[in-house]
């Protein structure tokens, strides 16, 4: 009987330090700390990385806008990440209203989101699955399309969209295919990641 | 640990690479130690950047991101890396070894190479005094230009979807000819616009053809313009990159803006992620100086030839063109769409030598440029230019805008393609063979048409240009057959009809000139030029009621047209109107003040009623703009009246010099020559009239009263009795031989 109390201490005790340390995946541009990246009815998140002086994410923006557009009312989540250490809300602020308004900003400058997905470049996409009632997981990382080939040389129109594929997969229940092949982008640059092992 | 093993070793091999380099540089800093030979931002990296990025890399430069300070190029260092042992940038696609040019971009293997150890050894900043980064002017390069043009409504770029072209008309508000020394684009948004190519359009065609909508833009990648009827060929490459700041000519090289003229801003915009727009201004500085040396752009192509099965992937589309005159060549642009993989271009010499003009071998639209070569590239006469251009249609062209390929022709929209080779070429003519006048360039433009004609004998631009060129030189039959042939190709075109009135006029076929006017007039009822050229055939053959409708129709269509008014002062005044004309006359040189029939017209009405003076300047500036017989004659008649003999000496005798087997100018020199008292001298002159007109019994009777005078009696007998001969009845020979 003691041991059985012993138990549930530990257990109310674990649950407890758990709806404390509810995870912090980043700051809104207004400063506030963002702690959920999706409602009890989100099906997906899509995190999509990008940078205000990166040409390339920039350039990126009507795609990205394209599937927030068509997966929205699925049950789909969509930020704009970025991971730039030196990013500053203004300066997210002013990007994300010249790119799309209507689109949800977040700053990650602790890399959580990074580290989370591990995103290497911008822009490049992470769709997450529900892991838990807060937490996300990465189903896919990478491409968003194979518009960019490299630097300075790309398709005139994407022939595969990588990011809509992997999304259409996961609602669909399938297996998602992994990630393919490296885009063009801009190196994220954020001390707070690249100090890790 | 393990990462701190990679990074040491890397440290290592950068400086073993960086200390080989300086040592195969020969720089005496290659002897330091491996590890100081380490490049810095300082030391190596900056002085690269500055001299070889920065142009367009700078704040509000139309490079993405500015690259002027150290933190900004460490941010970018790896793309740095990446693009420059890729030789994306700096963008420059000709290989080396196959054409010196000006202004060479390709980064040397030496940079590219420092460029990668300073990344691979951590970018270090270096302790060396800091480089002060280079200004660049945010406003006009050489100061305020003489003329701004500027488009009037920005033009909107959707945030994505494919590149776009453009072509935006800009009419040019001047009165008369310039000559433009040097031309700035400022495309308003530099980071928008790819590149952009500047093209006259002498006869506003583009604008006429887009009445509605010339000023949103008109898409197309490729425009063709209509260059009017005098032979006034292309000559410079207007042509704008990212990095270009302004084009100065050459000098002795201007280019003319005729007024009419409208300059199209031909743009390659790219989609930044944003809406955007743009609003263009191009600035332009004008010279005095008319231009002394006349080059001209020549085109390799051979369009038709393309047409390209879908997956090919080595598809070859070749042409040549045989010079008929030695050229210098100034500039080279060649031009492909998305499927142009290779280019090559090359001049065989009379000799058999081959000479390169240029190669590339990864054509890329987005980094296309004009290339002026570093000296100009002499070609004698008979060289042969060839082009070679090699097309992929596979599935592997990354370019490829259609997924999966599809058969590809030529065609102006960006899915269509082409295979153009620009040359921009200084003809000289062949001392042996061409007189001092002659124009080598139309040795060039007769060489290049025929070159169409033998790749598309159907082809309706090259019969109507060397058509055009048949009747420059005056052979109005050939000139006829081949604006006959243009026809047939393409009925209906106004100014094909136009221009086989024109030549069958020349030819003395009047009649067959009017109905041609008149069916271009039925075919496209506002065509300015056949309207023109029926008012101006009827008010010669007197046909003047009808002469001045037409005219009255120009000038209420067009009322600023200085042509259509002095068409009608001229019927006006023809119609002994002088009050009107003079109207006419002075609003066609208020629009135009060198218009030379309103010049020539209100000379004539200011002669006429007595105002010497007046009509003294008109004639002089009638004169300046077009030397002719008439404003001569009536300039001299006016000196004569003014009893300024010696100048009327000076103008009858140019007049002469301008109608040489005329017997009037001869007759009026021997008159005031003997006003002169110059006896010998109007005696030639009275010579002259008769042998160039032996008809006139006046002249004979004449020529004896001078051979009397000079005491020839014998002389004089001969003449008038060749006067009475031809008419037995003259009192005045009678006269004048019963004396003797």
């Amino acid at each position: 009987m003691p041991r059985r109390l012993l138990v549930l201490a530990t257990m109310l005790t674990a649950l407890a330090c758990h709806a404390q340390q509810r995870p912090e995946f980043g700051r809104n541009t207004r400063g506030q700390a963002i702690t959920s990246l999706g409602g009890p009815h989100t099906r997906a998140v899509v995190l999509f990385f990008v940078a205000s002086d990166c040409p390339v994410s920039n350039r990126t923006f009507p795609e990205m806008k394209r599937l927030r557009q068509k997966f929205s009312s699925r049950g789909v989540r969509f930020w704009f990440v970025y991971p730039n250490q030196n990013e500053r809300p203004i300066q997210v602020r002013l990007h994300q209203s010249a790119y799309d308004p209507d689109g949800q900003a977040l700053l990650d400058e602790a890399g959580a989101l990074v580290r989370l997905s591990r995103a290497r470049i911008t822009p490049q996409v992470s769709v997450l699955a529900p892991d838990g009632a807060i937490h996300w997981k990465p189903v896919y990382t990478g491409r968003i399309d194979n518009r960019s080939i490299q630097f300075g040389k790309e398709r005139p129109q994407p022939t595969e969209h990588f990011a809509e594929r992997a999304l259409s997969s996961l609602l669909a229940g399938r297996a998602v295919a992994p990630a393919i092949g490296t885009g063009a982008g801009c190196a994220i640059v954020n001390p707070a990641v690249s100090r890790e092992p | 640990m393990n990462i701190a093993v990679r990074l040491g070793l890397a440290t290592l091999a950068a400086a073993a690479l960086a200390a080989a380099l300086l040592a195969l540089s020969g720089n005496p800093a290659a002897t330091v130690s491996a590890q100081s030979a380490t490049p810095t931002w300082r030391r190596q990296i900056a002085p690269i950047l500055y001299k070889n990025c920065t142009s367009c890399h700078h704040e509000g430069g139309s490079g993405p991101f500015s690259l002027t300070s150290y933190p900004q190029a460490k941010r970018w260092a790896s793309v740095m890396q990446t693009v420059t042992q890729s030789h994306v940038m700096p963008p420059w696609l000709p290989e080396p070894g196959f054409g010196a040019f000006a202004g060479d971009r390709r980064l040397s293997d030496e940079d590219i190479a420092l460029i990668r150890a300073w990344v691979e050894s951590g970018t270090p900043e270096g302790s060396d005094p800091a480089l002060k980064p280079p200004m660049y002017a945010a406003d006009w390069e050489l100061g305020p230009p003489d003329i701004i043009l500027e488009m009037t409504t920005p033009l909107p770029v959707p945030a994505g979807g494919a590149d776009l072209f453009e072509n935006i008309v800009l009419p040019v508000p001047l009165q008369s000819t310039h000559w433009v020394r040097a031309m700035e684009i400022k495309p308003g948004s530099p980071q928008v616009v790819h590149h952009a190519n500047v093209i006259l359009d002498p006869t506003a065609s583009l604008r006429r053809a887009h009445p509605s909508d010339w000023q949103h833009g008109i898409p197309g990648m490729d425009i063709l313009v209509d260059s009017g009827n005098s032979f006034d060929p292309d000559s410079h490459f207007l042509f704008w990159k990212p990095d270009s700041t302004a084009l100065v000519e050459p000098p002795g090289m201007p280019w003319k803006l005729d007024p009419g003229t409208d300059l199209v801003l031909n743009l390659h915009l790219k989609p930044t992620g944003k809406p955007e727009s743009v609003r263009a201004r191009i600035g332009l500085y004008f010279t005095p100086n008319p231009a002394t040396e006349h080059p001209m752009l020549l085109q390799l192509e051979h369009d038709a030839a393309l047409d390209i099965p879908a997956g090919q992937s080595a598809f070859v589309v070749e042409d040549t063109l045989r010079l008929p005159v030695r050229v210098d060549v100034l500039g080279i642009y060649p031009h492909a769409h998305y499927l142009g993989k290779k280019m090559e271009a090359w001049a065989t010499l009379p000799s058999g030598d081959r000479r390169w003009l240029i190669l590339i071998k990864d054509w890329d639209i987005d980094r296309q440029a004009v290339y002026r070569f570093a000296k100009p590239v002499p070609l004698p006469l008979g060289t042969v230019v060839h082009m070679r251009y090699t097309y992929d249609n596979s599935a592997h062209n990354v370019r490829n805008p259609n997924s999966p390929p599809i058969r590809v022709r030529a065609g102006n929209r960006s899915v269509d393609e082409m295979g153009h080779l620009w040359l921009q070429v200084l003809p000289h003519p062949e001392p042996a063979s061409d007189a001092p006048t002659s124009d080598p360039r139309l040795k060039l433009e007769r060489a290049w048409m025929e070159n169409r004609l033998r790749k598309d004998p159907g082809d309706d631009i090259a019969l109507y240009n060397l058509a055009s060129l048949f009747t420059t030189e005056g052979d109005n039959a050939q000139a006829i057959q081949l604006y006959r042939r243009a026809l047939a190709k393409r009925p209906g075109n106004a100014r094909t009809i136009t221009s086989l009135g024109t030549a069958l006029e020349a030819s003395g076929d009047w009649q067959g000139a009017q109905s041609q006017y008149r069916a271009a007039i039925l075919r496209e009822p506002q065509y300015t030029d056949a309207i023109f050229n029926l008012a101006a055939l009827d008010l010669r053959h007197g046909s003047l009621p009808e002469a001045e409708q037409l005219f009255r129709d120009l000038v209420a269509a067009h009322p600023g047209d200085a042509g259509a008014r002095a068409g009608l002062g001229s019927v006006l005044l023809a119609s002994e109107r002088p009050a009107d004309a003079r109207s006419e006359f002075e609003a066609a040189l208020a629009a135009a003040p060198d218009n030379y029939d309103a010049l020539l017209g209100l000379a004539q009405i200011h002669a006429s009623s007595g105002d010497l003076k007046i009509a003294e300047p008109l004639l002089l500036r009638a004169i300046a703009v077009r030397n002719d017989a008439e404003p001569q004659r009536l300039l001299a008649m006016v000196y004569a009246g003014t009893g300024k003999m010696d100048l009327a000496l000076v103008h009858l005798l140019a007049w002469q010099r301008l109608q040489p087997s005329d017997a009037e100018p001869h007759r009026a020199l021997a008159q005031v020559y003997s006003q002169l008292g110059r006896l010998s001298d109007a005696l030639r002159e009275q010579t002259q009239v008769v042998t160039l007109a032996p008809g006139s019994t006046a002249d004979w009777n004449d020529l004896g009263v001078l051979e009397a005078q000079s005491g020839d009696k014998l002389a004089a007998r001969r003449a008038l009795e060749h006067a009475l001969a031809l008419d037995p009845e003259n009192k005045a020979a009678k006269a004048n031989l019963q004396r003797l």
